[in-house]
């Protein structure tokens, strides 16, 4: 009789089990949504936030004595030092950034040299839509501000070879039907790592996991640095985006490049910000 | 043109100006609120297209055949010129030799424009997703999205938001995309050599693939201010599904376009 019982648990369990099985399959299949528009929520848009509940590294974070104040005439940007990821040599590479800061003088994100934001950089791009275009084996992750651009190539190891370049090489694949995940490596040490204007080597490695909501009006990135060349351990992070209308505005940062008064830039106080041009054109 | 656009600036284009500078200095310290808008947000979709025939699958990354600096005329001969386009292509010709018009596609990377993008010596990619096709090109990074199925946008969206790109909506004729464009700024020549137009120039692009590998663009420029009528001009481009596109920033170096049939790269 108990053997009886088990055999038609069993087969309960199986039938029961059999639909929920094939419906992960294809949850797992399912090629999650990302199109429309995007960008940054938050109360902070050009920072990271420390992802709820985890327990592990974290990313810089607005010192608290000295609080940024979202349209306040008081908008410096200053990291709490004491954050262990720091390496000796990329604390001091932050310190006359934050002490120019400290005495009114903004320091210059790549973006406002009309450079690329890099990665994880271009995750506090604000000011324009995030799109991303999802084909069979390419995502491209367009931004509107300074028309950046990104592409990741799907279910492709990384080349033997990668290079570096300003947004590296991106490889990724969907998980459980919601979410890319983005693996970038050969990355160039040019970039921000973030508002404060930490720096990082060209070993950093970054995974991001992008998860949009079920009702499609939020869109979270949590995200990985690794970077042995420029912090003490692996740290995680994460950035919210919001849906937008998908409209695409034509920004040109090489239009419009200037500056009014000081701001930190290379390492001291200046008022001309460079740009980069071309004195020989390529054709 | 671009010379013409800042000797024409005024008092208030200074002040318009110094704002601009302020504001540009000011978006870079605050982490301001966003924009109040928000998109409703759509139902969940299949964001993958799937042409309806192979003709139509035009996705891919994209070479041109070959380079030249002048517009690929179709027919041959040169454009239709009106008296103003013959004395403003003249006063262009002779700034860029000159030196007093700088071609700032090519020495400050802002997006060559419409026609002139279309026969750039890098590879570009288009991309066709629901709803839209977008030209992502390598050169100086520029984005083109292009509206599938929509109305285009009122005279007066047009005339407030002149795009280097222009603003364009498509449709299908057939196996042919046709794209239609308007609401230019007058910042760009029609192609290297400085043909001129204005910003009532609209385009209508015919894009067809001739053969598996093979693409082709022919261009219809309409501008009364320059051209006495109508008239076209024909691009011509290969797959190359081995290339993916590369990071561009001015000034540095970029990958090798010697082999473009038609290309001089400067010593």
């Amino acid at each position: 009789m108990p053997q009886a019982r088990c055999v038609v648990v069993g087969a309960l369990l199986c039938a029961v089990a059999w639909p929920l099985s094939v419906a992960a399959e294809e949850g797992a299949k399912k090629i999650p949504d990302f199109s429309g528009g995007w960008d940054r929520i938050g109360t902070l848009l050009e920072t990271y936030e420390s992802i709820p509940g985890f327990a592990g590294a974290g990313p810089l974070l607005v010192d608290p004595a000295h609080p940024h104040v979202n349209e306040s005439p008081d908008l410096v940007w200053v990291p709490a030092l004491d954050n262990p990821i720091l390496t000796a040599q990329t604390l001091a590479r932050l310190k006359p950034i934050v002490e120019a800061e400290l005495k009114g003088i903004p320091h210059i994100k790549n973006e406002g040299h009309c450079e690329p934001s890099g990665v994880p950089g271009i995750l506090n791009v604000r000011g324009g839509v995030v799109e991303f275009l999802q084909t069979p084996t390419q995502v491209t992750i367009m931004y509107a501000k300074d028309q950046q651009v990104r592409r990741i190539y799907l279910d492709v190891p990384h080349s033997p070879n990668p290079g570096h370049s300003w947004y590296g090489e991106s490889v990724g694949h969907y998980e459980g039907g919601d979410t890319l995940v983005v693996d970038t490596i050969g990355l160039n040490d040019k970039t921000q790592i973030d508002r404060f204007g930490a720096t990082h080597s060209d070993r950093i490695h970054v995974v991001e996991r992008y998860r949009v909501a079920p009702d499609r009006k939020t869109l979270e990135v949590q995200f990985t640095v690794d970077d042995p060349g420029a912090f003490t351990t692996p740290w995680s992070a994460r950035v919210r985006l919001g849906a937008r209308p998908p409209r695409f505005d034509e920004q040109v940062c090489a239009e419009n490049n200037r500056f009014v008064g000081l701001v930190f830039d290379q390492g001291k106080a200046t008022t001309s910000v460079y740009t980069p041009t071309a004195s020989k054109p390529d054709f | 043109m671009a010379r013409r656009f800042v000797c024409s600036i005024g008092i208030a284009g200074i002040a318009a100006a110094a704002l601009l500078m302020v504001a540009s200095a000011d978006a870079q310290r605050r982490g301001g609120e966003r924009p109040k808008e928000e998109a409703s947000a759509p139902a969940a979709g299949n964001p993958i297209y799937t042409p309806p025939t192979p003709a139509m699958n035009i996705s891919g990354v994209w070479w041109t055949q070959s380079y030249s600096r002048k517009l690929p005329v179709v027919g041959g001969g040169e454009p239709p010129l009106t008296d103003k386009g013959k004395a403003q292509y003249a006063r262009n010709v002779a700034g860029l030799n000159d030196g007093s018009i700088v071609d700032e596609a090519r020495h400050l990377c802002v997006p060559d424009g419409v026609p002139r993008i279309l026969g750039n010596p890098y590879p570009f990619q288009l991309i066709q997703t629901p709803g839209q096709v977008t030209f992502v090109y390598e050169l100086n990074h520029v984005i083109r999205p292009v509206v599938m199925d929509k109305p285009q946008l009122s005279a007066n969206q047009l005339e407030v938001a002149p795009y280097y790109s222009g603003h364009s909506v498509a449709h299908w004729d057939g196996e042919t995309l046709v794209i239609e464009t308007a609401g230019f700024n007058e910042k760009t020549f029609l192609d290297a050599s400085g043909a001129p137009h204005s910003d009532a120039m609209t385009t209508v692009e015919r894009i067809r693939k001739p053969g598996d590998k093979t693409l082709e663009d022919v261009i219809t420029i309409t501008d009364g201010e320059m051209f006495t009528q109508p008239f076209s001009a024909r691009f011509a481009y290969d797959l190359h599904p081995e290339v993916r596109l590369e990071d561009y920033v001015c000034g540095e170096k970029h990958r090798d376009i010697s082999m473009v049939k038609g290309v001089v790269v400067p010593k």
